[in-house]
């Protein structure tokens, strides 16, 4: 009895797996609260806004109510005051060492789009699959690396002005989620701005546009190939305090884990890859409930 | 030919090096399995994180951040 209830026990899905969408949308609203910004296409200009979110929310969108980490880094960087940012680099460790890339399962507004594209039910394959990753895959997730690398760090710290200012180098010429919630929002209820569009524009809107084809027959390609903030989080995924924990008593290597993660991972050999986004998929697949997803796995006293 | 042979034989060693640094990250969580040792990493992380975060704010970078943020970042939303 208490073995059939013990198995029963883990084969139970957490609330935070099956909601995740929801909490996602969630978030969204929480972190885009600002409606008035959205009405009068203005920005919220409050206290707040010192706050970072965690996840890839540009602080130009109408509705937001904090800054984006990435943006922010750039910010002081940037500057002429400073080199280096201990804010961004703090909040970082701190957030990363809590939840890992969880944030780009749970909180990130841009990653929540592309998990709604990617449920519209084009470029299915003859069993009914989706494709889960671009051709090159292998090679094209260390670019996010190389884009934290140059376009976040290197080059607003190094390229400056005479006057000792740079810019924001991933803001200007990548991050779609800039021109998806801010330059589209603001420029739908600003003339004025809609007159100064010249060819960065265009480009940003190519970005955009690519990037969302993409995400309807590929699971997250920004996530997976260039999102800098990602590639921050995934260096904590290692050992981070929410993640996917394996019992491996239970484990029965049937392969159905790494078969229904979207993010490519093998969840057995590469517990800690910091690829994993910590969805729950795996665990809801997983036909003994050896996978588990949170702070604690199950059975486990401390972790 | 020995300046070509020099350059290819950089080249390979510099593909096996990134290589090298690719494996490391792919498997650095073996050498955080241990619970214990996993456990020490985080708190030193928090304790570094707050710490960090509070100096930050104490050199003004919050002040930064906040006149970049309550202005409309054209640069941002592709007007440069």
């Amino acid at each position: 009895m208490n073995a059939k209830k013990d198995r029963t026990d883990r084969k139970k899905i957490p609330w935070y797996i099956k909601s995740r969408m929801w909490l996602q949308a969630l978030f969204f609203v929480i972190t885009n609260g600002y409606v008035a910004g959205f009405l009068n296409a203005k920005i919220y200009k409050g206290e707040l806004k010192r706050i970072c979110v965690p996840g890839l929310n540009c602080y130009s969108c109408p509705g937001a109510v904090g800054a984006c980490p990435i943006g922010a880094l750039q910010a002081v960087i940037s500057s002429a005051e400073y080199k280096f940012s201990c804010y961004i680099f703090g909040f970082f460790l701190v957030v990363g060492t809590l939840l890992g890339r969880g944030v780009c399962g749970f909180l990130c507004p841009f990653g929540w789009v592309q998990d709604l594209l990617y449920k519209i039910p084009l470029g299915r394959k003859k069993d009914g699959t989706k494709r889960k990753n671009l051709p090159g895959h292998k090679v094209l997730v260390w670019l996010k690396y190389v884009v934290l690398l140059v376009l976040v760090l290197l080059l607003p710290m190094l390229a400056k002005t005479e006057y000792g200012a740079g810019i924001p180098w991933f803001c200007k010429y990548l991050c779609p989620s800039g021109t998806l919630f801010g330059a589209v929002p603001l420029l739908s209820g600003d003339e004025f701005l809609r007159q100064s569009l010249g060819f960065l524009f265009g480009w940003k809107c190519f970005v955009l546009v690519v990037l969302l084809l993409l995400s309807v027959f590929f699971y997250r390609p920004f996530c997976k190939y260039l999102c800098p903030l990602g590639a921050a989080y995934g260096l904590f995924n290692s050992f981070s305090l929410f993640r996917v924990q394996l019992e491996k008593d239970h484990c029965v290597d049937c392969g159905k884990c790494h078969q229904a993660c979207p993010m490519d991972v093998d969840i057995i050999k590469h517990p800690g890859s910091p690829e994993c986004i910590r969805c729950g998929l795996c665990v809801k697949e997983c036909p003994t409930g050896a996978l588990s997803l949170g702070v604690k796995g199950r059975g486990e006293k401390n972790d | 030919m020995l300046f070509v042979g020099g350059h290819t034989i950089i080249v390979e060693n510099a593909w096996k090096f990134i290589l090298n640094i690719g494996f490391w990250f792919e498997n650095r969580e073996e050498w955080i399995v241990d619970k214990k040792k996993r456990r020490i990493v985080r708190v030193v992380a928090l304790v570094l994180g707050v710490a960090l975060l509070a100096l930050g704010f104490l050199r003004g970078e919050s002040d930064v951040i906040l006149q970049k943020a309550i202005f409309v970042c054209y640069e941002c939303i592709g007007i440069g």
